[in-house]
Protein backbone atom coordinates (compact mmCIF):
# COMPACT_ATOMS: atom_id res chain seq x y z
CA UNK A 1 0.00 0.00 0.00
CA UNK A 2 2.71 2.47 0.82
CA UNK A 3 4.51 2.05 -2.27
CA UNK A 4 1.64 2.21 -4.16
CA UNK A 5 1.27 5.40 -2.95
CA UNK A 6 4.57 6.60 -3.43
CA UNK A 7 4.80 5.16 -7.30
CA UNK A 8 1.37 6.57 -7.79
CA UNK A 9 2.11 10.06 -6.79
CA UNK A 10 5.72 10.33 -8.28
CA UNK A 11 4.15 8.79 -11.66
CA UNK A 12 1.56 11.66 -11.97
CA UNK A 13 4.34 13.98 -11.75
CA UNK A 14 6.87 12.57 -13.27
CA UNK A 15 4.05 12.56 -16.11
CA UNK A 16 3.07 15.91 -15.88
CA UNK A 17 6.55 16.53 -16.62
CA UNK A 18 7.26 14.52 -19.49
CA UNK A 19 4.18 15.84 -21.42
CA UNK A 20 3.60 19.10 -20.93
CA UNK A 21 6.17 22.45 -21.07
CA UNK A 22 8.92 30.60 -8.11
CA UNK A 23 10.28 29.71 -8.02
CA UNK A 24 6.39 30.86 -7.58
CA UNK A 25 4.12 29.05 -6.10
CA UNK A 26 1.15 29.85 -7.68
CA UNK A 27 1.43 30.68 -11.59
CA UNK A 28 -0.69 31.96 -14.07
CA UNK A 29 -4.44 30.43 -14.66
CA UNK A 30 -4.16 27.25 -16.08
CA UNK A 31 -0.54 26.73 -15.83
CA UNK A 32 1.01 23.44 -14.11
CA UNK A 33 4.23 23.98 -12.33
CA UNK A 34 6.70 20.87 -11.61
CA UNK A 35 9.21 21.90 -8.89
CA UNK A 36 12.40 19.53 -7.44
CA UNK A 37 13.98 19.77 -4.52
CA UNK A 38 17.00 18.43 -3.39
CA UNK A 39 19.12 20.05 -0.15
CA UNK A 40 20.77 18.92 2.26
CA UNK A 41 17.80 17.82 4.15
CA UNK A 42 15.25 16.67 2.00
CA UNK A 43 14.09 15.54 -1.60
CA UNK A 44 10.74 16.45 -2.45
CA UNK A 45 8.32 16.75 -5.20
CA UNK A 46 5.52 19.67 -5.57
CA UNK A 47 3.36 19.78 -8.60
CA UNK A 48 0.86 22.42 -8.79
CA UNK A 49 -1.81 23.44 -10.85
CA UNK A 50 -2.95 27.15 -11.04
CA UNK A 51 -7.26 27.54 -11.65
CA UNK A 52 -7.55 31.61 -10.87
CA UNK A 53 -4.56 34.33 -10.37
CA UNK A 54 -4.82 33.84 -6.29
CA UNK A 55 -4.50 30.22 -6.22
CA UNK A 56 -2.48 26.84 -7.00
CA UNK A 57 -3.23 23.13 -5.83
CA UNK A 58 -1.03 19.99 -6.21
CA UNK A 59 0.73 17.59 -4.37
CA UNK A 60 3.63 17.61 -2.56
CA UNK A 61 5.94 14.07 -1.49
CA UNK A 62 9.09 14.76 0.52
CA UNK A 63 11.41 12.57 1.55
CA UNK A 64 13.30 13.62 4.99
CA UNK A 65 16.87 11.83 4.89
CA UNK A 66 17.27 12.87 8.26
CA UNK A 67 14.38 11.42 9.73
CA UNK A 68 13.93 8.46 7.17
CA UNK A 69 10.26 8.84 6.21
CA UNK A 70 7.96 9.81 3.58
CA UNK A 71 5.60 13.03 3.64
CA UNK A 72 2.44 12.95 1.00
CA UNK A 73 0.07 15.28 0.65
CA UNK A 74 -2.19 17.22 -0.88
CA UNK A 75 -1.02 21.19 -0.99
CA UNK A 76 -2.83 24.67 -1.42
CA UNK A 77 -0.69 27.57 -1.88
CA UNK A 78 -2.53 31.36 -1.92
CA UNK A 79 -1.25 34.70 -3.60
CA UNK A 80 -2.23 36.52 -0.10
CA UNK A 81 -0.74 40.12 -2.00
CA UNK A 82 0.93 41.04 -4.96
CA UNK A 83 2.55 44.48 -5.57
CA UNK A 84 3.51 45.47 -9.45
CA UNK A 85 5.92 47.87 -9.61
CA UNK A 86 7.77 49.53 -12.28
CA UNK A 87 11.21 47.44 -11.47
CA UNK A 88 10.11 45.07 -9.43
CA UNK A 89 7.51 42.35 -7.99
CA UNK A 90 6.97 41.89 -4.65
CA UNK A 91 5.00 38.71 -3.23
CA UNK A 92 3.74 37.23 0.19
CA UNK A 93 1.92 33.70 -0.33
CA UNK A 94 0.64 31.60 2.16
CA UNK A 95 0.42 27.18 1.99
CA UNK A 96 -1.55 24.81 3.35
CA UNK A 97 -0.83 20.79 3.26
CA UNK A 98 -2.49 17.58 4.45
CA UNK A 99 -1.53 14.30 4.15
CA UNK A 100 0.34 11.29 5.92
CA UNK A 101 3.96 10.63 6.43
CA UNK A 102 5.67 7.04 6.18
CA UNK A 103 8.38 5.70 7.99
CA UNK A 104 11.32 4.71 5.48
CA UNK A 105 13.43 2.80 8.27
CA UNK A 106 13.23 -1.35 8.44
CA UNK A 107 9.89 -2.76 9.15
CA UNK A 108 11.24 -3.86 12.82
CA UNK A 109 11.70 -0.40 14.27
CA UNK A 110 9.30 1.45 11.92
CA UNK A 111 6.98 3.77 13.34
CA UNK A 112 3.51 3.70 12.53
CA UNK A 113 2.09 5.65 9.52
CA UNK A 114 0.45 8.64 10.51
CA UNK A 115 -1.59 11.93 9.42
CA UNK A 116 0.98 14.81 8.87
CA UNK A 117 1.10 18.41 7.74
CA UNK A 118 2.04 22.18 7.42
CA UNK A 119 1.22 25.93 7.31
CA UNK A 120 3.47 27.68 5.72
CA UNK A 121 4.16 31.50 4.80
CA UNK A 122 6.47 32.94 2.24
CA UNK A 123 7.44 36.45 0.92
CA UNK A 124 9.71 37.52 -1.70
CA UNK A 125 10.94 40.57 -3.58
CA UNK A 126 12.87 41.07 -6.73
CA UNK A 127 13.99 43.39 -9.32
CA UNK A 128 15.64 41.91 -12.36
CA UNK A 129 19.24 42.63 -10.44
CA UNK A 130 18.26 41.55 -7.19
CA UNK A 131 16.64 38.99 -5.27
CA UNK A 132 15.54 38.40 -1.71
CA UNK A 133 12.47 35.94 -0.27
CA UNK A 134 12.04 34.51 3.24
CA UNK A 135 10.03 31.14 4.16
CA UNK A 136 8.63 29.64 6.96
CA UNK A 137 6.79 25.93 7.61
CA UNK A 138 5.39 25.00 10.75
CA UNK A 139 5.13 20.98 10.50
CA UNK A 140 2.71 19.00 12.50
CA UNK A 141 3.41 15.12 11.81
CA UNK A 142 2.12 13.28 15.15
CA UNK A 143 4.76 10.23 15.34
CA UNK A 144 7.40 11.58 13.03
CA UNK A 145 8.09 14.99 15.28
CA UNK A 146 6.69 18.60 14.94
CA UNK A 147 9.11 21.11 13.87
CA UNK A 148 9.88 24.74 11.97
CA UNK A 149 11.75 25.90 9.34
CA UNK A 150 12.55 29.17 8.26
CA UNK A 151 14.52 29.79 5.16
CA UNK A 152 15.94 33.31 3.88
CA UNK A 153 17.55 33.69 0.37
CA UNK A 154 19.65 36.39 -0.94
CA UNK A 155 20.36 37.25 -4.81
CA UNK A 156 22.02 39.23 -7.86
CA UNK A 157 22.40 38.68 -11.47
CA UNK A 158 25.54 39.49 -12.95
CA UNK A 159 23.90 40.60 -15.88
CA UNK A 160 20.39 41.96 -16.97
CA UNK A 161 19.25 39.29 -19.39
CA UNK A 162 16.29 40.27 -21.75
CA UNK A 163 13.26 38.28 -23.06
CA UNK A 164 14.09 34.64 -23.73
CA UNK A 165 17.82 34.40 -22.46
CA UNK A 166 19.70 32.93 -20.11
CA UNK A 167 19.05 34.38 -17.28
CA UNK A 168 21.92 33.71 -14.10
CA UNK A 169 21.46 34.28 -10.41
CA UNK A 170 24.39 33.85 -7.89
CA UNK A 171 22.35 33.05 -4.33
CA UNK A 172 22.92 32.38 -0.87
CA UNK A 173 20.35 30.98 1.32
CA UNK A 174 20.20 29.84 4.65
CA UNK A 175 18.45 28.13 7.44
CA UNK A 176 17.33 27.69 11.21
CA UNK A 177 15.60 24.59 11.50
CA UNK A 178 15.46 25.34 15.82
CA UNK A 179 14.14 21.74 16.65
CA UNK A 180 16.57 19.68 14.26
CA UNK A 181 18.25 17.32 17.26
CA UNK A 182 21.41 17.00 15.09
CA UNK A 183 21.46 12.99 15.53
CA UNK A 184 22.79 12.82 12.33
CA UNK A 185 24.48 16.14 11.84
CA UNK A 186 24.46 19.83 13.49
CA UNK A 187 21.58 21.17 11.31
CA UNK A 188 20.18 24.10 13.22
CA UNK A 189 21.11 26.38 11.19
CA UNK A 190 23.03 26.43 7.84
CA UNK A 191 23.60 28.01 4.37
CA UNK A 192 24.25 27.21 0.95
CA UNK A 193 25.32 29.08 -2.12
CA UNK A 194 23.90 28.34 -5.45
CA UNK A 195 23.84 29.31 -9.07
CA UNK A 196 20.74 29.42 -10.97
CA UNK A 197 20.06 29.37 -14.19
CA UNK A 198 16.66 30.09 -16.08
CA UNK A 199 15.37 30.39 -19.35
CA UNK A 200 12.15 30.17 -20.78
CA UNK A 201 10.05 28.12 -18.98
CA UNK A 202 13.13 26.08 -17.23
CA UNK A 203 15.06 27.15 -14.17
CA UNK A 204 17.77 25.10 -12.79
CA UNK A 205 19.51 26.00 -9.44
CA UNK A 206 22.90 24.06 -8.08
CA UNK A 207 24.80 24.25 -5.00
CA UNK A 208 26.61 23.40 -2.21
CA UNK A 209 26.36 24.35 1.64
CA UNK A 210 28.70 24.89 4.14
CA UNK A 211 28.77 21.08 4.86
CA UNK A 212 29.50 20.34 1.48
CA UNK A 213 26.48 18.94 0.85
CA UNK A 214 25.14 19.53 -2.75
CA UNK A 215 21.99 21.00 -4.38
CA UNK A 216 19.85 20.48 -7.13
CA UNK A 217 16.44 22.32 -7.45
CA UNK A 218 14.42 22.19 -10.97
CA UNK A 219 11.13 24.02 -11.85
CA UNK A 220 9.38 23.59 -14.89
CA UNK A 221 6.16 25.46 -16.06
CA UNK A 222 4.25 24.29 -18.26
CA UNK B 1 17.75 1.86 -1.41
CA UNK B 2 13.78 2.34 -1.46
CA UNK B 3 11.53 2.59 -3.99
CA UNK B 4 11.05 6.20 -3.22
CA UNK B 5 14.74 6.88 -3.18
CA UNK B 6 15.35 5.27 -6.75
CA UNK B 7 12.24 7.20 -8.04
CA UNK B 8 13.65 10.34 -6.90
CA UNK B 9 16.66 9.48 -8.64
CA UNK B 10 15.22 9.07 -11.59
CA UNK B 11 12.83 12.33 -11.42
CA UNK B 12 16.35 14.13 -10.60
CA UNK B 13 18.22 12.51 -13.88
CA UNK B 14 14.75 13.11 -16.19
CA UNK B 15 15.05 17.44 -14.82
CA UNK B 16 18.46 17.22 -15.86
CA UNK B 17 17.63 15.78 -18.95
CA UNK B 18 14.58 18.29 -19.68
CA UNK B 19 16.68 20.74 -18.10
CA UNK B 20 20.10 20.74 -20.90
CA UNK B 21 17.49 20.41 -23.80
CA UNK B 22 15.97 23.25 -23.20
CA UNK B 23 19.03 25.54 -22.30
CA UNK B 24 20.64 24.10 -25.60
CA UNK B 25 17.83 24.41 -27.96
CA UNK B 26 16.70 27.52 -26.63
CA UNK B 27 13.76 28.95 -29.49
CA UNK B 28 12.13 26.11 -28.84
CA UNK B 29 10.91 27.35 -25.38
CA UNK B 30 11.72 30.94 -25.21
CA UNK B 31 9.35 31.92 -27.59
CA UNK B 32 9.58 33.74 -30.73
CA UNK B 33 12.95 34.55 -32.19
CA UNK B 34 14.59 38.27 -32.31
CA UNK B 35 13.27 38.72 -35.82
CA UNK B 36 9.90 37.00 -34.81
CA UNK B 37 9.94 39.56 -32.17
CA UNK B 38 11.08 42.76 -34.00
CA UNK B 39 8.18 41.96 -36.23
CA UNK B 40 5.50 41.38 -33.40
CA UNK B 41 6.24 44.42 -32.39
CA UNK B 42 6.09 46.40 -35.43
CA UNK B 43 2.52 44.68 -36.53
CA UNK B 44 1.72 45.22 -33.04
CA UNK B 45 -1.88 46.19 -32.73
CA UNK B 46 -2.05 47.07 -28.81
CA UNK B 47 1.46 48.00 -26.53
CA UNK B 48 0.97 47.61 -22.82
CA UNK B 49 3.01 48.68 -20.46
CA UNK B 50 3.40 47.05 -17.36
CA UNK B 51 4.24 47.20 -14.03
CA UNK B 52 5.98 43.68 -12.44
CA UNK B 53 7.60 42.56 -15.08
CA UNK B 54 10.94 41.09 -13.86
CA UNK B 55 11.42 38.05 -15.54
CA UNK B 56 10.88 35.21 -18.17
CA UNK B 57 8.09 33.40 -16.27
CA UNK B 58 6.37 36.58 -15.84
CA UNK B 59 6.69 36.72 -20.48
CA UNK B 60 5.43 33.34 -20.20
CA UNK B 61 2.73 33.96 -18.17
CA UNK B 62 1.33 37.09 -19.75
CA UNK B 63 1.63 35.35 -23.12
CA UNK B 64 0.49 32.07 -22.62
CA UNK B 65 -3.01 34.12 -21.43
CA UNK B 66 -3.47 36.14 -24.20
CA UNK B 67 -3.07 33.48 -26.97
CA UNK B 68 -5.76 31.77 -25.37
CA UNK B 69 -7.92 34.70 -26.23
CA UNK B 70 -9.64 34.45 -29.51
CA UNK B 71 -8.98 38.06 -30.51
CA UNK B 72 -4.90 37.35 -30.29
CA UNK B 73 -2.70 36.03 -33.36
CA UNK B 74 1.19 36.58 -31.89
CA UNK B 75 1.97 38.24 -28.37
CA UNK B 76 5.75 39.36 -27.57
CA UNK B 77 7.00 40.60 -23.91
CA UNK B 78 9.78 42.88 -24.02
CA UNK B 79 11.93 42.76 -20.51
CA UNK B 80 13.57 45.72 -21.17
CA UNK B 81 10.96 48.52 -22.43
CA UNK B 82 8.47 46.55 -19.98
CA UNK B 83 5.63 46.08 -22.60
CA UNK B 84 3.88 43.78 -24.06
CA UNK B 85 3.06 43.77 -27.79
CA UNK B 86 -0.31 42.26 -29.07
CA UNK B 87 -1.18 41.45 -32.77
CA UNK B 88 -4.74 41.01 -33.23
CA UNK B 89 -6.07 38.31 -36.20
CA UNK B 90 -7.92 40.69 -38.99
CA UNK B 91 -10.79 41.84 -38.17
CA UNK B 92 -10.40 41.45 -34.56
CA UNK B 93 -11.08 43.93 -32.06
CA UNK B 94 -10.00 43.84 -27.95
CA UNK B 95 -10.90 47.29 -25.70
CA UNK B 96 -9.13 48.32 -22.95
CA UNK B 97 -11.22 46.75 -20.18
CA UNK B 98 -10.40 43.28 -22.10
CA UNK B 99 -6.60 43.81 -22.11
CA UNK B 100 -6.58 45.46 -18.60
CA UNK B 101 -8.68 42.29 -17.40
CA UNK B 102 -5.87 39.65 -19.34
CA UNK B 103 -3.02 41.39 -17.72
CA UNK B 104 -5.06 41.59 -14.33
CA UNK B 105 -5.60 37.62 -14.69
CA UNK B 106 -1.84 37.15 -15.82
CA UNK B 107 -0.85 38.77 -12.42
CA UNK B 108 0.31 42.12 -13.78
CA UNK B 109 -1.34 45.65 -14.01
CA UNK B 110 -0.98 48.04 -17.26
CA UNK B 111 0.73 51.40 -17.63
CA UNK B 112 -0.59 52.20 -20.10
CA UNK B 113 -2.02 51.01 -23.34
CA UNK B 114 -1.23 52.30 -27.16
CA UNK B 115 -2.66 51.35 -30.17
CA UNK B 116 -1.38 51.52 -33.95
CA UNK B 117 -3.34 53.41 -36.10
CA UNK B 118 -4.53 51.30 -38.99
CA UNK B 119 -2.78 53.49 -41.68
CA UNK B 120 0.78 52.85 -39.81
CA UNK B 121 0.22 49.02 -39.74
CA UNK B 122 2.04 46.72 -42.50
CA UNK B 123 0.54 44.55 -44.76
Amino acid sequence: MRQTLIISATTIMLCLSATAAQARPVSYPGGWTVMLRNDDNANSIHAHYTPDPKHSVGLRVIYDRERDFVYSGAQVNRLIKRWNKRDSQANIYGMISAGIAVDETSADTARADDFAGFIGLAADWETRRYFISARMEHWQRGRFDDDTTYHGRLGIAPYVAGTGALHTWFMVEGHHRPESDGVFKDDNVGGTALVRFFKGPSLLEIGVDDKGTPLLNYIHRF
Amino acid sequence: MSIFKTIMSASIIAAAGITTTALSAPTAYAGPSAEEAAQIKTQADITVGLNGLVCDFCSIALNKTFKKHASVKATYVDLDTKSLSVVLKDGASMDDAQVTKLVKKAGYSVTEITRQKIMNKPG
